[in-house]
């Protein structure tokens, strides 16, 4: 019987195990960078993959570069294709040394834990650094014998073949490797780099893998085709506040709107396609609204305090010396090999116009000098009516369908305002053009009354002083696939260095359709030990690297 | 025996339920597309004259799906097309009528639900005689190819006549239906009534070709859309691009 009861007990707890695991519903990323330690002042180049296959996951992954206390160094936002995002980092020459993370998630992955998000250790050592002190906290550095760099070689399961033409190699010689993957294999390469073997690796404590983030899984949305800005309305009492409108536009030359009721908990979403990536965003409630808007900010969870330890093997201080010297030599010749890929900026943006067409429009410069808006409208605005009362100024149009004076939603540089008292000061010389619509217009279940749309030549927008709470936010502007594409040495003349210690960087390996890849890279004049790191998934999402090491020698 | 019985059953259900819960509880591709789904936007709709002839294509209210101009599909709104504003009308969630913009609405399907029948309108660029420019119009897709054939649901207005004894006028309406073949970018002139005659005035290059095609297949009267959809097919698979 109490076998039977355990049976029964297991039976229940099974399906819940595997349901809290999150590891199927977090969506999966694995990140690679092209080495582990940096020097100040050099580029990081990163690759990050994307293991899930459920139609939910997201295409938009973010990425932190975080120091152990926490402080985020970088951030930013990739586009996935064909389930790759890959890019560069500079490494500010200010930068202190230290031990460094980089996070990557998205945001459907934001509402279970941060123990599911991808990381990578590394180490940036600054160029003026003579003591290092910031890679070990002021301890003893720890030498061991044994490289115990983060994920292991797995030898338990299939491993992919890797080899080079020969085992050493003179400077500026090339360098033929082929890697073969075996039958049967299924794991998905993350990256393919050939480096300078660096004498250190980083042992880090797992991110306590805490209860989900939010007790709604379906808090955080996952982002396809464009970015969800999500926030919360709160009152004045910081209570939140549902069953309230909230605007967001965006400064254009054209009225631009977008609107959204407050869920329960005051919550509001609004899906931010291409058109919007780069430009400033303007959120605001109606006009009786004194709370305040919080908009939530989706690199918190991304750059938090860790803890990692060095380890480091004999030569570790020689490396970073040479290193340092190495990189100096770099920025003196100015060598920079990334070359971008810049995606078209607003693919598959769209703008969501309050109207298309509008056959009453008005340029202040046709008539003669006015010196206010209330003067404007009286004179050149046919449609439009402004007055003084008690201080204050109420502005109406003509509705042409009910032949009555309504109210009017006023945009300038595309973006909705609170009201006519805001641009009461502008005169004919700050005003481009007018335009009046007079029908009420829809959007979705929004009624807009009656529009003046005004566009002004010095930007008015940024200078207008408003009365309720009106949060302003620079859209993301996603990060541009960026390769490592050196110069071929036979091209760089014998009297130039050539000190790079990273030789070949894929981002994206492409093993499509057979098991072998070739490539062909070229050493520099660096010398010294050198790997060829192939890094891939493993059987649980896992960042697995296969290694193959040579060496470059003087002639 | 029983007990293992029980075991497997709870098992099996236990896992079922788990199952259930995981997809039902994490409707994220319903969630993203909601948030993603373009508003619709355009001009309050006042319908305000009486006519005997109806403006619109259909009656009533069907459920339709709009193909937008920023290539956003939204499906499941109560649509009208109306001949003779040549505009979609769009009943709201606060149930007004709004005429969607031309600028967002590329084409649309509506529903039948008492014929199970579809009806495709797309937008397509025609010219006129007596008019300078080219325009737009949804036309309702008939047969769609290489040689696609289209048909204008226009409502024309015809006049207005007075109420005998009251005050009220009356607008006259007309049903005119025009049809058009297309092919790449290129519009024939459209022709309203069905005929042999007007069908090869269409294509005036290519007339002595589609008379032989004509006879050849022994299509020689065209009295119903159906005869001119057959001629169509029958057009298009031939390969002759009567439009160029």
């Amino acid at each position: 019987m109490r076998r039977t009861l355990s049976n029964i007990l297991f039976c229940f707890c099974f399906p819940s195990v595997f349901f809290l695991s999150g590891r199927c519903l977090a969506g999966d990323l694995v990140i690679s960078s092209d080495r582990d330690v940096y020097i100040a002042g050099d580029r990081l180049y990163f690759s990050i993959l994307l293991t899930g296959e459920d139609e939910s996951r997201s295409d938009y992954v973010y990425l932190v570069l975080g120091a152990e206390s926490g402080n985020a160094v970088f951030t930013g936002c990739l586009k996935v294709q064909n389930n790759h995002a890959y890019g560069t980092i500079f490494l500010n020459d200010t930068l202190s040394t230290g031990i460094y993370q980089l996070v990557s998630y998205t945001n459907r992955m934001r509402n279970f834990s941060s123990s599911f998000y991808a990381r990578k250790t590394i180490g940036v050592v600054n160029r003026f650094d003579n003591t290092f002190d910031g890679l070990f906290s002021g301890q003893i550095p720890e030498i061991n014998s044994v490289m115990a760099n983060g994920p292991q070689e797995d030898k338990s399961f299939l491993t992919p073949e890797i080899s080079t033409d020969k085992t050493s190699y003179l400077q500026r010689e090339k360098i033929s490797l082929r890697i073969t993957l075996p039958a049967g294999w299924r794991e998905k390469p993350v990256s393919l780099s050939v480096r300078q073997v660096a004498p250190v690796a980083f042992i880090s404590s797992p991110v306590p893998q805490k209860e989900a983030s939010t007790p709604d899984p379906c808090f955080y949305f996952p982002e396809k085709a464009g970015l969800v800005l999500q926030g919360t309305l709160k009152d004045e009492n910081r209570n939140p506040v549902a069953g309230r409108p909230v605007f967001l536009s965006c400064e254009d030359s054209v009225a631009n709107l977008q609107y959204e009721i407050t869920h329960s908990g005051g919550i509001f979403r609004f899906f931010l396609n291409p058109y919007y990536f780069g430009k400033t965003l303007m959120i605001k409630s109606d006009n009786t609204f004194k709370g305040e808007i919080e908009i939530d900010d989706k690199f918190s969870s991304g750059h938090q305090p860790f803890t990692s330890r060095m380890v480091v093997t004999e030569g570790w201080e020689k490396f970073l010396r040479k290193s340092q010297k190495y990189m100096t030599i770099r920025k003196s010749y100015r060598n920079d090999w990334m070359k971008e890929t810049v995606l078209p900026g607003n693919l598959g943006g769209y703008r969501p116009s309050v109207y298309f067409t509008t056959p009453y429009v008005v340029f202040p410069s046709d008539f003669t000098y006015l010196p206010d808006f209330m003067e404007i409208s009286r004179e050149i605005l046919p449609f439009m009516k402004t007055r003084q009362r008690n201080d204050k100024f109420e502005a109406s149009v003509i509705d042409l369908d009910i032949n009555d004076y309504t109210s009017v939603y006023i945009f300038v540089d595309g973006v909705l305002i609170e009201g006519v008292e805001q641009i009461i000061s502008l005169d004919s010389k700050k005003i481009g053009k007018i335009e009046t619509v007079t029908n009420s217009r829809f959007i979705g279940d929004l009624r807009i009354p009656g529009i003046v749309s005004i566009t002004t030549p010095a930007h008015e927008i940024r200078k207008l002083q408003w009365r309720f709470p009106v949060v302003k936010r620079e859209a993301g502007q996603i990060l541009n696939p960026t390769g490592y594409y050196p110069p071929v040495p036979e091209t760089i003349p014998k009297s130039l260095p050539d000190f790079r210690e990273l030789l070949y960087w894929e981002p994206a390996p492409d093993f499509s359709g057979k098991n072998t890849l070739s490539i062909e890279t070229y050493a520099s004049d660096c010398t010294g030990d050198f790997e060829v790191l192939l890094t891939t998934t493993g059987r649980n999402g896992e960042r697995i690297e296969f290694r193959k090491l040579f060496n470059v020698v003087h002639p | 025996m029983n007990k293992r019985l029980i075991f497997l059953w709870i098992a099996g259900l236990t896992c079922i339920c788990a199952n259930a819960q995981e997809t039902g509880s994490f409707p994220y591709d319903s969630l993203s597309r909601d948030i993603s789904e373009t508003r619709l936007t355009g001009d309050l709709f006042l319908y305000q004259s009486s006519s005997k002839v109806s403006q619109y294509f259909i009656d009533e209210w069907l459920d339709g799906t709009l193909r937008l101009s920023n290539h956003m599909v939204v499906s499941h709104k109560k649509l009208r097309y109306n001949g003779y504003l040549d505009r979609v009308i769009w009943i709201n969630g606060n149930f007004q009528q709004v005429k969607l913009d031309r600028e967002l609405v590329d084409g649309f399907t509506l529903y039948e639900p008492a014929s199970s029948r579809t009806y495709t309108f797309e937008k397509i660029r025609i010219s006129e005689d007596l008019k300078p420019d080219s325009f737009t119009i949804y036309a309702q897709v008939l047969y769609k190819g290489r040689l696609s054939l289209y048909a204008w649901r226009k409502v024309a207005f015809t006049g207005s006549e007075q109420v005998l004894g009251t005050r009220y006028m009356i607008n006259s309406y007309e049903k005119r239906t025009y049809y058009y073949f297309c092919s790449g970018d290129s519009t024939s002139r459209g022709f309203r009534h069905l005929n042999r005659r007007n069908i090869l005035k269409a294509f005036p290059e290519k007339r002595a070709q589609l008379l032989a095609l004509m006879r050849s297949s022994k299509q020689r009267s065209f009295k119903t859309e159906e005869d001119l959809i057959r001629f169509t097919r029958m057009t298009d698979e031939s390969q002759i691009d009567p439009l160029h």
